[in-house]
């Protein structure tokens, strides 16, 4: 998956189809904004965004959570960068 | 996942050491272990000042605020190096640190411009000089490096501390172990002992994984620059440390392994002793500024800059001090 496209992820606008009604987990990372399905542990979320859990942390409402942790649909939590180079 | 000390929920997972904690027994986890390391690798006393460099990035800031914790008496230092990159990446990152400085008054910043002091900011050296042709990195590398022994030596602080962590230190090892560069590896360890009037240099969080440093700076509320230096984009720093975090993933604890074992291989069998005798014999002052170098007359930094430049009188090169503080740390 490329993380570069977050809306990738989401599902297009068509009123006319019946809309999936389960809520998403949205993830922030540097600005950019993914919606994917919860119900999973916040390391396998990290995962699917095609990066290591071991270089981010994940906050959940302004807490850090530990990557076992089981993210709930609508729940919004933020991924922080932790490599740092030069 | 719950806290091994209180069973209350843990923020942080530290699978290298089995240990999950808590957000209060992390926050002292932190300034503990700091300690240790201090003490276990002879850093520096309480008695003595300690110079931080700090860059307003997360190590740095939350090295400062934990030797501020543990009651040592540390200063900041910071060098502004004029990098914009479009997104004003040296005034933020000064903007952090004066905020960090102004919540700690008990603590100075001492702040040295490049670009005041010596005309050209990084990028434009960079431009003018052979070594930094493509990328400042090396020539900021150098200016960096000299300077804060410089400064720390002009201003009397027997010990300079930078933040670096143990990802910082495991991807340089990584790499000097990839090209079998002897010299540096004689020369990498927690701390480097002074002489000659410069400043030993110490690193009292390279057993700090650098995801620890990062939620420890989360935690304490510590606001530092979240972006990086446009000039790291793509550095092979950063390429080793996702290829070791690749290695930790699958094997944790690799990382971790892997400096402890090369320390304990310097320690106890004297892996690279005869390298590192050798190279402090070619070590001899620089004519001109005085700090150690192999290069026959001026050192590196000495050649950067034209003669008027350095010609200028001494007091222009010191830095600025801000931020309150009661006395001038005693001379070392
Ligand atoms: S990335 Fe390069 S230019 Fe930027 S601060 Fe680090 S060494 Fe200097
Ligand atoms: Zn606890
Ligand atoms: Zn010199």
């Amino acid at each position: 998956m490329n993380p570069s496209d977050p809306r990738a992820m989401q599902p297009t606008e068509d009123p006319s189809a019946p809309k999936p009604e389960r809520p998403k987990v949205v993830v922030k990372l540097r600005g950019q904004i993914w919606e994917v399905e919860g119900n999973r542990r916040a390391r396998e979320v990290v995962r699917e965004l095609g990066l290591n859990p071991e270089s981010y942390l994940v906050v959940r409402d302004g807490e850090l959570i530990t990557d076992d942790t089981i993210l709930r649909p609508g729940d919004r939590v933020e991924l922080i960068a932790v490599i740092s180079g030069g | 996942m719950r806290c091994r000390k209180c069973r209350e929920r843990a923020v942080i997972h530290m699978r290298q050491h089995k240990l999950a904690l808590c957000r209060d027994h992390y926050l002292a986890w932190i300034p503990e272990q700091t300690e240790r390391f201090i003490r276990k690798y002879r850093m520096f006393t309480r008695d003595e000042p300690v110079l931080v460099a700090v860059s307003g990035g997360k190590d740095s800031l939350a090295l400062w605020d934990v030797l501020l914790r543990l009651g040592y008496r540390a200063d900041g230092l910071y060098l502004g190096l004029g990098i914009d990159g479009d997104i004003g990446y040296s005034d933020a990152s000064y903007a952090k640190i004066r905020a960090f400085a102004e919540q700690h008054p008990e603590a100075r910043l001492h702040v040295l411009d490049i670009r005041e002091t010596y005309g050209e900011s990084i990028p434009e050296l960079a431009q003018r000089t052979r070594r930094g042709k493509g990328k400042p990195c090396s020539v900021c590398g150098l200016v960096k490096r000299h300077e804060m022994n410089r400064i720390a030596h002009e201003l009397g602080y027997p010990v300079l501390a930078t933040g670096h962590n143990l990802d910082d230190e495991v991807a340089v090892l990584f790499q000097n172990t990839l090209h079998w560069n002897t010299g540096y590896l004689a020369r990498q360890y927690p701390v480097l002992p002074g002489g000659d009037g410069f400043a030993r240099k110490v690193k009292p969080f390279c057993r700090f994984y650098e995801r620890e440093t990062a939620a420890y700076a989360i935690l304490r509320g510590i606001d530092y620059i979240y972006d990086e230096c446009p000039y790291s984009v793509g550095a092979t720093t950063i390429y080793y440390k996702e290829l070791l975090d690749r290695l930790e993933a699958d094997r944790p604890g690799a990382k971790l392994s892997f400096y402890l074992s090369f320390l304990r291989a310097k320690d106890q069998d004297g892996l690279f002793a005869h390298v590192q005798e050798g190279e402090r014999a070619e070590m001899h002052p620089c004519s001109r500024c005085g700090q150690p170098t192999t290069a026959p007359d001026l050192c590196a930094f000495c050649r950067l800059w034209p003669e008027e430049v350095l010609e200028r009188p001494t007091e222009t090169f010191i830095p600025l001090t801000l931020a309150p503080v009661a006395e001038p740390p005693e001379a070392a």
